[in-house]
């Protein structure tokens, strides 16, 4: 009886895990940037990308909170704010970028005079 | 010839399996077979001297299709390498490269730059079957290590110990292995001169040596006295009497379990010294070697495990869930624990054991039968031989013990006894699956 149990336990874990795995759509056109945050610096693994779809994945190496602001140069556009993560968390959006300079930084009190600041190109 | 011992038994499909499995990732599908025609000579040579690479599989993706972004998104660059395992034809290419990821091990977590960790990687599969010197010169001008151990921060006037300690303690010598304190601090001074640019948004950029930041100053190392730069640095400890011992054990351990009796460590030695420190002859030494063949069983490490099953399902990556499965396994590539690498003795503990089941479930998910609505269950055999071989079947045909596949047996046996009425075409299939996922989890595919 505990191995008919055993079989049915295993059953579900396996029919669960193939929920998990998402049905793939290719998506070639979309680019990814990661931006690593510490104590005082934020460094972005590429200058800049082709305008469009775009992840930004934020991750925190650092040992405090840091949050992530992503405003464009030009006036009048809202700027993205990515939530406060903790130290070793991360976060990714998909954002559609229109070409032009973008400015990064970390919206906690200090940290962007400190140094946590970057500026990022979007091409056309 | 070497003066290492030669394997002389029978090297047949079982043999041949445990060569792939030490020196790579397992077997495709009929791979084992096809390798022991080649006899050992021509099966170790196949690995040690391997043709131009060639990619077996589906190409890698995310869960979204998305292709891999090893250097701009987090846990990719552990899919991008876990695809080149699975993948390969040069499987100790690979195998080595995640030797010397352990050897010299450098974590993202005090680098922070996933493009520096892949370039550090280049460098690990250039010189894996290659010169140790070459490596060691290399890694030591590394941009990825000279920020994790502290090289651009080592300079005339205030040195940093870091990395003249671990060149020594893990990387040449062992622990207090013929050096002492003072030894330690004169290599600090040799390897000093190293530097980078910090630049806002980039990090630390253009890393080069500038004399102005080196101690120039006589150091006495070992015993000799010199104006020694980074590169004596590197010879002082590549000709250090314990070295050759030190290299051919540790390399000796990440194929073969127990360590390697007198004669066979002074016959490697003499192949790493008069070969003037390279590698693959050592190495083709090690795979030839009895013990390879007839000694114990060794527990793959995590990445080791997941690329095999998948090379045996002929799966390939297509989900981001193998970064979280392989550190809840205990191995994040890319994310060592420690400089001294990861700690084997914790690929089997209660906990990354719980690991390595969600990896085997993951890896089988794709193939689990199931009862579509509406439709009747998935028509398998109530035989229990017949399941059993048939998980066989679906992981590649592993070799597994008799007694192993007696407890499947009587497991699948022990399950279908009360399935008569409808039970009799719907427990079939449930069967069919705990017994492929007991398979994946049992002792004989654990270890090699």
């Amino acid at each position: 009886m505990k191995r008919h149990l055993l079989a049915l336990v295993v059953l579900a874990c396996a029919v669960a895990a193939v929920a998990a795995v998402p049905a793939t759509a290719g998506n070639e056109g979309e680019s990814f940037v990661q931006v690593v945050e510490k104590e005082y610096t934020l460094t972005l693994s590429r200058q800049s990308v082709p305008a469009g779809s775009v992840s930004l994945e934020l991750v925190n190496f650092g040992m405090d909170t840091h949050d992530l602001v992503v405003q464009s140069s030009k006036p009048g556009v809202k700027p993205i704010r990515f939530k406060q993560l903790s130290p070793r968390q991360r976060a990714d959006r998909t954002l559609k970028l229109k070409p032009g300079r973008y400015l990064l930084w970390c919206s906690i009190a200090g940290h962007r005079q400190r140094g946590m600041h970057a500026t990022f190109l979007v091409r056309g | 010839m070497t003066g290492s011992p030669r394997y002389d038994g029978p090297f047949g499909t079982q043999q041949a399996e445990r060569l792939l499995w030490r020196a790579g990732f397992g077997p495709r599908r009929g791979e084992a077979a096809r390798l022991a025609k080649l006899g050992l000579d021509g099966a170790v040579r196949s690995l040690t001297r391997p043709p131009g690479e060639k990619w077996i599989g589906p190409s890698p993706h995310d869960d979204k299709g998305r292709p891999l972004a090893p250097a701009d998104a987090y846990g990719h660059d552990h899919l991008w390498w876990l695809d080149r395992m699975v993948r390969t034809s040069r499987p100790l290419v690979e195998r080595m490269t995640l030797n010397y990821h352990d050897w010299f091990a450098t974590s993202n977590s005090g680098v922070g730059s996933q493009k520096l960790m892949l370039a550090q990687n280049r460098l690990l599969r250039r010189y894996s079957l290659g010169s140790f010197r070459k490596m060691l010169v290399s890694i030591t001008a590394n941009p990825a290590m000279l920020i994790w151990l502290s090289g651009i921060d080592n300079r005339k006037g205030a040195p940093n110990e870091n990395y003249g300690r671990e060149l020594m303690e893990l990387f040449t010598l062992g622990e207090g292995n013929g050096y002492t304190e003072r030894d330690v601090r004169e290599q600090a001074r040799a390897l000093t001169g190293w530097t980078s640019t910090w630049k806002r948004g980039k990090g630390q950029t253009d890393f080069r040596f500038d004399a102005s930041r080196h101690d120039p100053g006589a150091k006495v190392i070992f015993g000799k006295t010199g104006t020694f730069s980074w590169r004596d640095s590197v010879d002082l400890t590549l000709h250090h009497p314990r070295h050759a011992p030190f290299f051919v054990t540790k390399l000796w351990s990440y194929f073969v379990p127990d360590p390697p009796d007198a004669q066979t460590r002074a016959a490697l030695e003499t192949l790493y010294r008069d070969g003037g420190f390279e590698v693959r002859p050592v190495l083709e030494a090690i795979l030839r070697h009895p013990a390879l063949y007839t000694g114990g069983r060794m527990v793959k490490p995590p990445v080791v495990y997941i690329a095999g099953l998948l090379r045996g399902l002929g799966r390939g990556i297509d989900t981001t869930a193998w970064v979280w499965l392989s550190e809840g396994a205990g191995q994040r590539l890319f994310y060592p624990p420690n400089v001294a690498g990861w700690d084997d003795s914790r690929w089997l503990d209660t906990n990354t054991f719980r690991g390595r089941w969600s990896i085997a479930n993951q890896a089988l998910a794709p193939f689990t039968l199931e009862q579509k609505k509406g439709k009747k269950p998935p028509k398998i055999s109530g035989d229990p031989d017949k399941i059993v071989q048939g998980a066989l079947a679906l992981l590649g045909n592993p070799t597994i013990r008799e007694e192993t596949r007696t407890e499947l047996r009587a497991f699948a046996r022990a399950s279908l006894q009360t399935a008569s009425g409808w039970k009799a075409d719907a427990y079939p299939p449930l069967v069919a699956n705990a017994v492929r996922q007991l398979l994946a989890v049992s002792p004989d595919l654990q270890t090699c």
